[in-house]
């Protein structure tokens, strides 16, 4: 559904870019990926001018704010023409699907620009794994692990990356749970466009996945994490969630790799 | 706060009617899975199916209409074309004056659904019964379809039982199911026999042969040919499809997609008028417009490759929680949101709410047998409804945000700064957008901001 380009653009000097919940909200996962990538013999630079996707605007039909934004992003990774690594499969999704849809009326040369930029988006653990060729995190965590699958991450090759580098650590355990490819009703502005919905399909997520009684809860985004979360502490259930990137960190840590 | 009606709807939904389209909505989709992996073990092959028929459903399609219409006419159907829902009520309304029609059957069609046909042949004084046993048990209770394959999804046995027992369908309450379709079927005989007309819908129209094909499982098309002497059938001119050869696509694809079947118990073709007495012996045919040309020349056109089959609905994480009759149209679901506020025309402001009823997970586009791009198209309603300027409640003004995100550096001065926010009282906050957030969630505990300070020192 969200495949991104066909021939992308591959190598191991690297743009990282935070996205803005990372960059205000939960710089840790930011770090943990940076620190991975660096341990798998990336070379990672930070972009100054970087500030964030466009996906707010876009979801809620402004495309006209979003493509403001999505220019400002192609100006402020225009110093190399290496890959741009995302910690986030919604913000990937955004950056080399939707932004098509956002410039699909405006002219040859901006869209030219468009596929360009698309070209160069991985998602952390698809640019790990299918980029870098990760086979193995390798350390050690031992947990029971539930994956949530972002939406976003559907159609691209971040599912397996994620569920396969996870497994590849020692300890590492995934425990199934019901509906595990349903939406868990974040949504980004849907959130609070439709509050009700969206807190009634988030709680009916955290409990399915509860109820598989895992230690670690993780997601290659910190956007759904931060809305099931969220409605966990509300409802009073204990509900651990990390970024996927805080899991290999720390596996290289316990392992004494990193 | 503004109130968003489909959010409103979702709060106050009854809990039978809720766990009823909830477990019928995941029931159908588990069936759909499995029916596809036992017919199509090879991996890639039902996609590749899927994409056939977008491909088919893409052909030109004004071309093939206007074959169709040529290849009726040989075969002796009347041939209409209907520019709007109004133009298509009066034509079915004229014939039946002409023809003297008094009683009429019906075999459940959405399109008859759409253009509201029922309360305008009633307010002339026509009979018009429901032979579809979902159709029937809503049109008692005067409510309309709230799934398109299976339109009394949202209720229950035992409510059926009474609401049949209420109407004089049956002469007392029983919620056996066995027993509650006998007693329909005991009703409807009776109408079916009394029936001057029957109307249909047209699953798939073949411009080649002539031919509409009507997909069923109750047998009600082909039993209401029986009695009645005239036949209407009406569909949107999407339903056109080029031949009999094409049509071997679809119906590997249409029941799967569902119901979860291989293929449904009725599959009747009705190639013009009948020679044998106990047949309809005028056939009639209406191509109904209603806002479709305007979609066909859109970057909407792809919504007009639908099939009907209801499977986005069964997947679709918000109909399930919310039932169809939280789109307040007659479409619902992730075909809904995009095709009713286009259905609208003039109104479609009305309708500009609807398409933000979706997360964008694209389970949805997945599923679609005709493999339409759903979640796109949703973006690009949002896109519409933006620039024609609908009011939507709840909507946020991104201009604030596109004035920081496009200013890097006020934004990095800002970034680290959002670490005050750990100490103001953000969790008091009762109104907007992050009131609507901290009604049922917590914001996360603060940390951050420091990312960059750590790269440049790390």
């Amino acid at each position: 559904m969200f495949n991104p380009p066909q021939d992308r653009v591959i190598g191991k000097r690297v743009n990282f870019m935070a996205t803005c919940l990372c960059d205000a909200i939960f710089d840790d996962a930011a770090k943990a990926a940076v620190e991975v990538l660096r341990h798998f013999g990336a070379e990672v630079v930070l972009p100054k001018d970087q500030t964030c996707c466009g996906q707010p605007a876009f979801n809620s039909g402004d495309f006209a704010s979003a493509r403001k934004v999505l220019k400002s992003a192609f100006r402020a990774f225009s110093e190399n023409d290496w890959p741009i690594v995302v910690p986030s499969a919604s913000c990937a999704a955004m950056l080399f699907h939707s932004s098509k849809i956002a410039f699909r009326n405006e002219s040859e040369s901006e869209r030219a620009e468009v596929d360009a930029f698309a070209s160069r988006v991985w998602e952390f653990c698809d640019y790990l794994k299918n980029c870098l060729g990760v086979e193995k995190i390798g350390g050690s965590f031992s947990a029971r692990i539930a994956v949530h699958n972002s939406c976003h991450s559907r159609g691209t090759p971040t599912p397996e990356a994620l569920r396969s580098l996870l497994l590849s650590i020692e300890g590492v355990e995934l425990v199934e749970f019901e509906g595990y490819d349903d939406c868990c009703g974040f949504g980004g502005t849907f959130s609070v466009v439709m509050p009700n919905i969206s807190s009634e399909l988030g709680l009916a997520k955290v409990n399915a996945i509860s109820a598989a009684a895992p230690d670690i809860i993780t997601a290659p985004d910190t956007s759904c994490l931060l809305h099931q979360k969220g409605i966990a502490d509300k409802n009073g259930i204990d509900y651990p969630v990390m970024h996927a990137a805080q899991i290999f960190r720390d596996a290289l840590k316990n392992g004494g790799l990193l | 706060m503004a109130t968003q009606p489909i959010d409103d709807f979702c709060a106050k939904i009854k809990p039978s009617t809720k766990s009823a389209v909830g477990s019928a909505s995941k029931e159908t989709t588990a069936a759909r899975k499995r029916i596809f992996e036992a017919a199509y073990p090879e991996a890639g092959k039902t996609d590749a199916l899927r994409g056939i028929a977008n491909a088919i459903k893409g052909q030109d399609l004004a071309a093939n209409v206007r074959r169709a219409a040529e290849s009726l006419e040989r075969n002796g159907v009347k041939v209409l074309f209907a520019a709007d829902a109004m133009e298509a009520k009066e034509q079915i309304a004229e014939i039946f004056k002409a023809e003297g029609v008094k009683n009429a059957v019906k075999v459940k069609s959405m399109t008859t659904e759409e253009i509201g046909l029922n309360s305008f042949l009633q307010s002339l004084g026509t009979d018009i019964v429901e032979t579809d046993l979902g159709e029937l048990i809503i049109q008692i209770e005067g409510e309309g379809p709230s799934h398109i394959v299976k339109p009394a999804m949202h209720r229950k046995r035992d409510d059926i039982a009474a609401s049949f027992e209420r109407h004089h369908v049956a002469d007392s309450y029983d919620d056996n199911p066995q027993h509650i379709t006998l007693n329909a079927r005991k009703y409807l005989r009776k109408k079916f026999l009394a029936a001057d007309a029957v109307i249909t819908g047209a699953n798939y129209v073949l411009a080649k042969e002539g031919a509409i094909a009507l997909i069923t499982n109750e047998g009600n098309a082909r039993f209401s040919m029986a009695g009645a002497k005239i036949h209407i059938a009406i569909a949107g001119f999407e339903k056109v499809i080029p031949s009999a050869k094409e049509l071997a696509v679809f119906l590997n694809l249409l029941a799967r997609s569902a119901t979860g079947q291989h293929s449904t118990v009725y599959t009747d073709f009705v190639s013009g008028p009948g020679s044998a007495k106990n047949s309809p012996q005028k056939m009639y045919f209406i191509f109904l417009d209603n806002g479709r040309s305007d979609i066909l020349g859109s970057e909407f056109a792809e919504i007009l490759k639908c099939m009907r089959c209801g499977a986005c609905m069964n997947r679709c994480p918000v109909f399930r929680l919310i039932s169809g009759h939280a789109y307040r149209a007659t479409y619902p679901g992730p075909l809904g949101i995009v095709l009713s506020p286009l259905l609208a025309g003039e109104r479609f402001c009305e309708y500009a709410d609807l398409p933000k009823a979706c997360t964008l997970c694209g389970a949805c586009a997945e599923v679609c047998p005709a493999k339409i791009p759903l979640p796109d198209l949703v973006l690009k309603m949002r896109d519409l409804a933006k620039t024609k300027h609908c009011k939507v409640p709840n909507d946020i003004n991104f201009a604030p945000f596109s004035f920081l995100a496009t200013r890097p550096k006020l934004w990095r001065a800002l970034v680290p700064l959002n670490r005050l926010a750990n100490f103001l009282p953000l969790g008091a906050v009762k109104f907007g957008p992050l009131g609507r957030w901290l009604k049922t969630r917590t914001l996360p505990s603060f940390r951050g901001g420091l990312f960059r300070k750590w790269f440049k020192n790390g």
